[in-house]
């Protein structure tokens, strides 16, 4: 699909808005000249998640005056309702924080409010639609019976605890809900789904997590500095970049923590973790779109070059160009590709995209923790059939024609 | 006169800076509050853990306002907060 270039100014302003210092190298100035339109804008910034971050960037007097007064208002106020939601996340994150420490049972607060109170200093400046934890596999049963006298149930026909952790074991990740106040949780077993074949283990994340205090009363438990790169990247690669927040948090992360990171001891394990070509993308994309400072250890590494280099331009460009088309699953498929490192790595890939069973799979046919494994062959079975009907259709189609 | 009183923010209160505007969110009801310029101000100077003498004194250096008429409005304030649980004193 082309590329709406229609909100282009738009986005450069937000770019210009939300870039580090000086506007960002691969960054235009948004001229005086150009007229901004308020709803492409504000469409714009709530689509990328940084309404809140460039309301505050306004406030610091940054490119205010490009902006009529209405639509400085409009931004504040679309401002001021995500930070009512941020608020209402950091009572449930507190309140579940308290519960689970009660129960003995350990959580790290990922995303969401305490990344934006550890990159931004303040949890209301990234929006987030919901609260993401990361926890060992074997604690997920117990954290949803801890989390159910909270009011949070889980967002599937998967009802019980145990079968919501088998389908944690497959995916890596359990939605929860509560309606009274709309906060949505995501428990993660692992940072990234199994079938990336990447990440370092959950028992390391735990015991280098640290502790953040989000204000005078609320203190969670987050992942160590280098963890939380190496998953803000992992994280965007996955969804390929398609979010401006995701860059912003990585050049956030840069101007933060930049210069007392051991970056030569994170690349290494990054490459370790499989996860190198995704920290590169992702550190380039933030010095690209938002003028972020490259770190020197990572200007000198020359990893996969052209492939870091072309993936970024591709990102960048479509970043900037005000398109907000989501990318469809093909594309998001082929961005998670181009940063797993090895051809054989891509391999394993598919075949671990292509046996996986599916939530649901596990829905639609209900069995015993002991017949689990005959998912596998009911799965071989209904993909074999799939393509039987795809080819028998296209067969068809090019009969008829 | 306003007494010196040492405030507690109680610990299911939640608040958040809004440009010149305070929004506090009592997480025991749902309820949110909104705070003016200078009772977001008070409130910045209560979580420092400065006592009501203090907040009235800076209140009246920094705002443009009869001194009677700010230490009603700070008396009137703290009452509210009291009565929906946001504050003990």
């Amino acid at each position: 699909m082309p590329a709406d270039l229609s909100a282009r100014p738009e986005m450069q302003f937000l770019l210009a808005l939300l870039s580090q210092g000086a506007v960002g190298s691969g960054v235009s100035e948004p001229g005086e000249e150009t007229p901004l339109d308020g709803t492409k804008l504000r469409h714009l910034a709530r689509t990328h998640g940084v309404t809140t971050l460039a309301n505050a960037r306004l406030g610091e007097g940054r490119c205010a005056g490009l902006l009529s007064t209405t639509v400085r208002q409009q931004l504040a106020q679309d401002a001021r309702e995500s930070s009512f939601l941020a608020m209402a996340q950091v009572a449930a994150l507190a309140q579940i924080q308290a519960a689970m420490d009660e129960a003995g049972v350990p959580l790290i607060a990922w995303k969401g409010p305490s990344l934006s109170a550890q990159l931004y200093g303040s949890y209301a400046l990234r929006a987030s639609c919901d609260l993401d934890f990361l926890l060992m596999a074997k604690d997920v049963p117990e954290a949803i019976r801890i989390l159910a006298p909270l009011g949070f149930e889980l967002v599937s026909s998967l009802t019980s605890s145990a079968a919501a952790a088998r389908a944690c074991k497959l995916h890596c990740e359990v939605h929860l809900h509560r309606k009274h106040d709309r906060v949505h949780l995501e428990l993660h077993d692992e940072v990234m789904p199994r079938i990336y074949g990447r990440w370092m283990p959950m028992e390391g994340c735990m015991r280098r997590s640290v502790w953040l205090a989000l204000d005078a009363h609320t203190r969670v438990r987050t992942l160590a500095t280098d963890d939380l790169l190496l998953s803000l990247c992992s994280h965007g690669t996955k969804h390929g970049w398609d979010s401006l927040k995701w860059v912003c948090d990585v050049a956030g992360f840069l101007a933060r923590y930049g210069e007392a990171t051991d970056w030569t001891g994170l690349l290494a394990d990054a490459r370790k973790a499989s996860a190198l070509k995704s920290l590169l993308v992702g550190i380039r994309l933030a010095v690209e779109v938002l003028g972020a400072t490259e770190p020197e250890p990572v200007q000198r590494c020359t990893y996969a070059e052209a492939e870091v280099r072309a993936i970024v331009r591709t990102t960048a460009r479509r970043l900037s160009s005000g398109d907000t088309t989501r990318l469809n699953k093909r594309e998001t498929l082929s961005s998670a590709l181009n940063t797993v490192p090895t051809r054989s790595a891509r391999a394993m890939y598919l075949a671990r995209r292509i046996t996986t069973v599916t939530e649901h799979e596990i829905e639609a046919l209900p069995l015993p923790t002991a017949l689990y494994p005959l998912y596998y062959p009911l799965r071989a079975l209904r993909l074999t059939g799939k393509g039987i009907r795809a080819g028998w259709e296209r067969l068809g189609g090019a009969t008829s024609k | 006169m306003l007494a010196d009183m040492h405030l507690v923010i109680s610990p299911h209160v939640f608040s958040q800076r809004l440009g010149e505007e305070t929004v506090l969110l009592n997480a025991d009801s749902g309820a949110y509050f909104g705070l003016t310029p200078v009772a977001s101000r008070a409130w910045e100077l209560m979580q420092e853990g400065v006592g009501t003498r203090e907040i009235l004194a800076k209140l009246e250096a920094e705002f443009d306002a009869p001194s009677a008429q700010i230490e009603q409005d700070l008396e009137v304030f703290l009452l509210k907060l009291r009565e929906k649980e946001l504050v003990a004193f």
